[in-house]
């Protein structure tokens, strides 16, 4: 079965080879030679990636493959599934690969997909070129950051005119009094230790049972733990809650429609999402080609006029007005008062983690 | 032998779904449950009964459903007995009404709950206008607002079934019933309750298995702690990258049902071969 499909995907590039080729025959003969692989070689004619797709697919979509499409003639098809990390693990090891490049859709899915072999090995030499300017950690051997994102602290403007300055203040009932939420996500438990005066820099190993401590002494006050993604800042918004913590996104968003929000940065925990690409892949060469087209820089900042979300190219800065960049959750600034989220700490420790987290949730 | 071959045929679809959509899931899930990593176990049923926070999940399900259940069943009853005993065009008004409200998405419903009674929602606004409160109350978040929503989600089901049932039941009899002297104790208790029984209990039923199940009413108004097994389920399944826990708490939450649907066909004076008999007729 397996032969069959990849055979008639044969067929089916080398009828896309041949068209596009025709093309640039036909207009611009000069392109087909500029590989947009690093090591100048052709890269193929097909890639295909897989995104969730809603508003983000069409941003990336607009900022990095349609433009992949007519700068490189390489065609990107982009699928749209939801999935989990056991079934990109069913994926992989089933050899019947339905894409070639995706990311991560949890922290730990990036380490874990490395230890279990199911992402391919870039070749020797790929980031040269690129490595001084992206920002330190943000690539590796198996792919590079497709959007890092935080958790920061909203609040109440209406309530709280001077505003909350960290997850300290979160905890000060006295000063702050009024209804909270809090994302049901055991990242919170990171938001708690920083609250609770742990240095940026010792926050992992995480302090699991002084964490759930200083969780216990707010719980009384917490009316929520949200399970969709703005559910938190729409009740600030609304007056449902004078604080929630929220993503850097949705909060900048709010910021822009609602006058009630506002917004600490103090102690925000970033999140990275990573693109890789499938073991095994038949396309490899044309994701590697993606993937590299994918840290441009006037791409990313494309993304970041879109999303307020950009990549790892610290070059995007240059390119993007004032207002622009003080949304974005990773420049050098943002990150040097973040917690930046250990993703091999979560994945040694996110089971047992979970279960406990769902435990101290359901008390009563 | 012409005649049971279009038999088969007919059968076949019908057969073919069940065994698609009923029967395989549940043989997967049962394999899944008491698997780990290749080996035969009862870990994952030891680890769902023992293990918070599923007891503590499992209870605040089987708590919410009865409550919603007992609370749509307090709603629709007098309602539906109310519009099966007339006849005409106004039935027909009440459950085109009934079906309209039925097609309103449920997040929709859910979400409006939200608006009504948020802390600077409707009720509160009126409430703290006409100066009856000083404070907002708080309304949303509490299992209260869950039961409230769930509610409102199930009794029109409840009422519909409920409806076509009770438009069943032989009237005449409770005429002939009342002209030979039964009061209206004995009137209810012998001639109508007793041809409205299995209608009624099976709707209860109906309402607790659908309200066990339930997702986003608590998702997006309950509480912290409010948790629900389905929501525990999603957590293992998004989480943990195994279905084993999720799976058993699955089936357990089948068996569970029924053996409910066990006692709810004998409370209704009937068995499960008197029931398919029933309805093959």
């Amino acid at each position: 079965m397996t032969r069959f499909v990849s055979s008639s995907c044969r067929t089916h590039t080398l009828a896309a080879a041949l068209a596009v080729a025709m093309g640039c025959l036909g207009t611009h003969a000069a392109a087909q030679t500029a590989s947009c692989h690093p090591d100048g070689r052709p890269a193929g004619t097909e890639v295909i990636f897989n995104s969730s797709g809603g508003t983000y697919g069409d941003a990336i979509q607009r900022a990095f493959f349609t433009p992949f499409e007519r700068d490189c003639g390489i065609k990107v098809t982009h699928v749209n599934s939801q999935r989990n990390y056991a079934q990109l693990r069913q994926l992989v090891r089933s050899g019947n690969l339905a894409w070639d490049i995706g990311a991560t859709v949890a922290d730990q899915e990036f380490p874990l997909g490395i230890r279990d072999g199911l992402f391919h090995k870039l070749p020797a030499g790929y980031w040269d070129k690129l490595a001084a300017d992206m920002i330190p950690g943000s690539f590796n051997e198996y792919g590079a950051w497709a959007t890092p994102y935080s958790q920061v602290l909203v609040y109440s403007k209406e309530a709280f005119p001077d505003g909350l300055k960290s997850w300290a203040d979160y905890w000060d009932v006295a000063r702050f009094p009024g209804p909270r939420a809090l994302s049901n996500n055991p990242i919170m438990l990171v938001v708690a230790l920083i609250a609770d005066g742990v240095p940026l820099d010792k926050i992992y190993p995480l302090d699991l049972d002084r964490a759930f401590r200083k969780l216990d002494t707010i719980r009384p006050h917490i009316r929520s733990f949200y399970r969709t993604a703005d559910q938190g800042v729409q009740g600030v918004a609304n007056g449902e809650f004078v604080a929630s913590s929220t993503l850097s996104g949705r909060a900048v968003v709010a910021m822009r429609t609602s006058p009630r929000v506002g917004t600490s940065w103090d102690g925000a925990v970033l999140h990275t999402s990573w693109t890789f690409i499938l073991k095994d892949s038949p396309r490899a060469r044309g994701a590697e080609a993606l993937l590299y087209y994918m840290q441009r820089p006037d791409r990313q900042a494309e993304l970041a006029k879109l999303t307020g979300y950009t990549g790892g190219n610290r070059r995007v800065l240059e390119m993007l007005d004032q207002e622009i960049i003080n949304a974005l959750p990773a420049t050098p600034e943002r990150i040097a008062t973040s917690s930046v989220v250990d993703a091999e700490w979560w994945a040694d420790n996110n089971a047992r983690v979970v279960q406990r987290w769902d435990a101290w949730m359901s008390q009563r | 032998m012409r005649g049971r071959g279009v038999h088969l045929v007919l059968m076949a679809p019908a057969c073919l779904f069940v065994f698609a959509f009923v029967i395989a899931p549940i043989g997967i899930a049962l394999i899944d449950s008491f698997s780990n990593e290749g080996t035969w176990t009862l870990g994952n049923y030891v680890h769902v009964l023992t293990e918070p926070p599923y007891p503590r999940v499992l209870l605040n399900t089987l708590v919410i459903a009865t409550l919603t259940t007992l609370l749509s069943m307090a709603v629709a009853f007098p309602a539906a007995v109310f519009v099966a005993s007339r006849s005409g065009r106004a039935v027909g008004i009440v459950v085109s009404l009934l079906a309209i409200t039925l097609s309103i998405s449920v997040l929709v419903k859910i979400f409006a709950w939200q608006v009504l009674l948020a802390r600077n929602g409707l009720i509160n606004g009126a409430l703290l206008g006409a100066g009856i409160i000083t404070d907002p109350l708080l309304m949303l978040y509490t299992r209260a607002s869950v039961v409230v929503a769930m509610v409102q989600i199930m009794a029109p089901y409840a009422c519909l079934l409920m409806i076509a049932g009770m438009r069943r039941i032989d009237r005449d009899l409770m005429t002939a019933a009342r002209t030979l002297g039964a009061r209206s104790l004995r009137l209810f208790r012998d001639v109508y309750w007793s041809q409205v029984r299995f209608c009624v209990v099976m709707t209860t039923l109906i309402i607790f298995i659908g309200s066990s199940g339930f997702f986003v009413a608590p998702a997006l108004v309950g509480g912290p702690g409010e948790i629900m097994l389905g929501m525990k389920m999603q957590s293992d399944l998004v989480n943990q990258y195994e279905s084993g826990l999720a799976a058993t708490t699955g089936i357990l939450l089948t068996a569970f049902l029924l053996a409910v649907t066990f006692i709810a066909l004998r409370l209704s004076g009937r068995s499960f071969r008197n029931v398919a008999e029933e309805l093959a007729r």
